[in-house]
């Protein structure tokens, strides 16, 4: 996997991984409307930085809309 | 008897919330509450395994809570 690739994909882990801490945080403080604002914007930004690399390298998961041929099964997988 | 009930801290805004209860009881057990200040940029924040810097204690730095270091 080349570095820019390998980079993007690095950024999505982190953007996922700050949504998670978030929502485990939101489940135990479901009023913290900083957190809340935080969080949905940091969705944002994780929805960008996914579509930004899916468009250039390809689905990170299968539930992704393929073209033809099935996407899915092209090298490298994305832990690869 | 007049108890107070305690704060339920889902019901709340997280600051009115104290980190320890006011009256803590002997033999029970508590978790302070906490507060979210700064959190980490999201890369900083994969590599310590947290965004929140007040839940950061890499294993080993602090010899109180490191067995064989």
């Amino acid at each position: 996997m080349d570095s820019a690739r390998e980079r993007l994909l690095r950024e999505v882990m982190a953007a996922d991984f700050t949504l998670i801490e978030l929502n485990l945080y939101l489940n135990t403080h479901p009023y913290d409307q900083r957190a809340i604002t935080i969080f949905n914007e940091c969705l944002q930004k994780a929805k960008a930085l996914r579509q930004n690399y899916e468009r250039l390298y390809g689905p990170i998961t299968p539930m992704t809309p393929s073209k033809c041929p099935w996407q899915w099964i092209e090298d490298p997988w994305p832990w690869q | 008897m007049d108890m107070k009930k305690p704060l339920n801290p889902m019901a709340v805004a997280p600051h009115s919330f104290p980190a320890w209860p006011p009256s803590p009881m002997l033999a029970h057990a508590y978790v302070p509450f906490q507060h979210m200040g700064n959190i980490f940029n999201p890369m900083e924040g994969l590599s310590k395994g947290t965004i929140f810097p007040e839940l950061y204690r890499p294993y080993g730095v602090d010899p109180e809570y490191t067995v064989d270091a």
